[in-house]
């Protein structure tokens, strides 16, 4: 029965089929927010859906040189994004699976998903590709240290790292955004590079690179890593609601948090044209990892 | 049924890739032009990719150069199907004054197979959305 179950939230709700449909109404509402900020009319709601169902019905080319991991990257980049999607408490102070340490596990499954960039990109020889693998590898160089650090402040705070361990802290005490304002700053600017938005998609860049790793992928495959980035639009916001701004106790309050955490980080794609990769490292090592460093060693010291 | 559904998401959206041949620029700029945001062609749902891969309709401009022949046959075959190939501006669709010259290789359709022309040196934005909608019309129309 608990198979079922976990099945049924691995790929109904809150999983594939859940997360897609809300990640893909965020991914329209960006679009749609950067189209009127621009004074355009902006995409029409159903746009993401024809997108992948186009992509799905056209023919997929796979090179002969390769092929394993070519195959491999899309798969590995939507596991990794739905693998946490069980661990995350969503619409409820309960997970589905919940032990010490998961907050590591969703740590680990989502760099598995910008992982499967880096794999996409160097196992070609177009420079495109390529440089869009090492732009991917710099940045998580430089983004993921403080990523971590500011989820671990949450989890210590909290006493366990654990995902729902810290929604049920913050829900019978205060938001950690409260108590950890830098904190919460470093994780927000971290997720930009994460889900690969302006300022820091220089991987993905569309004018540079022609979307980097991808640009070998056509049909199916592509569909999987537009899919991909849709449920980003979801999970990402998602884990910041629930380490950051107080988690919830019903699903709308979830969706109101995602919608407003969707917004700040489509201002901050409108507003910054592309940084470059040294201009990113720097930003990421002098900026965003000090001040994540502060709120750690404020919970370390139990302030 | 599935049939239906992926004629109408091909139809809502294209994706377009700009190809020049060795032109004059003035269509390329024509093209850029259409896709500013006065025209907004992103509310149908198009989106302008650099990599033939990801492309549903290539806009093919200028007369075809020798030098460029092979690179456009490439560029053909690396295009996943179906697809849609657009001849812009005169000189795609006759050679317009570089017919006789030394470089031409071209007209477009002896090259690679053609849906849609938008003739005019260089033809309007508007006429360039209008060529492509007539074609999506007709590709729907058809069920392709």
């Amino acid at each position: 029965m608990q198979i079922i179950e976990i099945l049924f939230r691995l790929l109904v709700y809150p999983g594939l089929i859940f997360a897609f449909l809300i990640g893909s109404m965020l991914y329209w509402l960006y679009r749609k927010v950067r189209a009127r900020f621009q004074a355009r009319r902006g995409p029409p709601w159903y746009q993401v859906f024809a997108d992948i169902i186009k992509l799905l019905s056209k023919e997929t080319i796979i090179p002969n040189e390769g092929k394993f991991f070519f195959l491999l990257a899309p798969v590995l980049a939507i596991i990794g994004c739905l693998a946490p999607i069980i661990l995350l408490p969503i619409g409820s102070p309960y997970a589905t699976v919940s032990f010490t340490g998961d907050l590591i596990v969703i740590l680990i499954f989502l760099i598995l998903s910008n992982l499967a960039l880096i794999i996409a990109g160097i196992n070609s020889r177009s420079p495109y590709k390529t440089i869009g693998a090492f732009g991917e590898a710099s940045l998580m160089i430089a983004y993921e240290l403080p990523l971590v650090l500011s989820a671990l402040t949450a989890g210590i705070y909290a006493g366990n790292l654990s995902a729902a361990n810290i929604v049920q802290t913050q829900l019978s005490k205060r938001a950690f955004v409260l108590h950890y304002p830098l904190a919460t700053i470093a994780f927000t600017l971290c997720m930009l590079p994460k889900m690969g938005k302006r300022p820091f998609d220089i991987p993905e860049a569309e004018h540079e690179v022609i979307t980097g790793p991808l640009a070998g992928y056509s049909g199916a495959l592509l569909a999987l890593f537009e899919i991909t980035s849709a449920i980003k639009w979801f999970v990402i916001p998602g884990l910041a609601v629930i380490l950051f701004f107080g988690g919830s106790t019903n699903i709308i309050e979830f969706l109101g948090k995602c919608i407003g955490i969707t917004l700040i980080l489509t201002l901050i794609d409108i507003h910054y044209p592309r940084f470059r990769i040294d201009q990113s490292f720097k930003f990421f090592v002098k900026i965003a990892l000090p001040i994540a460093i502060v709120d750690f060693v404020r919970v370390l010291l139990g302030w | 049924m599935p049939l239906k559904v992926a004629t109408w998401a091909r139809k809502k959206s294209p994706w377009i890739m700009h190809v020049p041949c060795g032109g004059c620029n003035g269509c390329d700029i024509e093209i850029v032009a259409a896709l500013t945001p006065y025209y907004d062609l992103e509310r149908f749902g198009v989106l302008q990719k650099g990599s033939p891969r990801h492309a549903d309709i290539l806009l093919v401009t200028g007369p075809v150069t020798t030098q460029i022949q092979e690179s456009l046959k490439r560029i053909y075959d690396l295009t996943p199907n179906p697809k849609m190939i657009v001849a812009i501006g005169n000189c795609a669709i006759t050679g317009e004054i570089f017919a006789e010259g030394y470089t031409f290789a071209g007209p477009l359709d002896r090259i690679i197979p053609v849906d849609a022309y938008v003739p005019g040196c260089p033809p309007k934005p508007e006429a360039i959305l209008d060529g492509i909608v007539k074609l999506l019309q007709k590709n729907s129309e058809k069920g392709i």
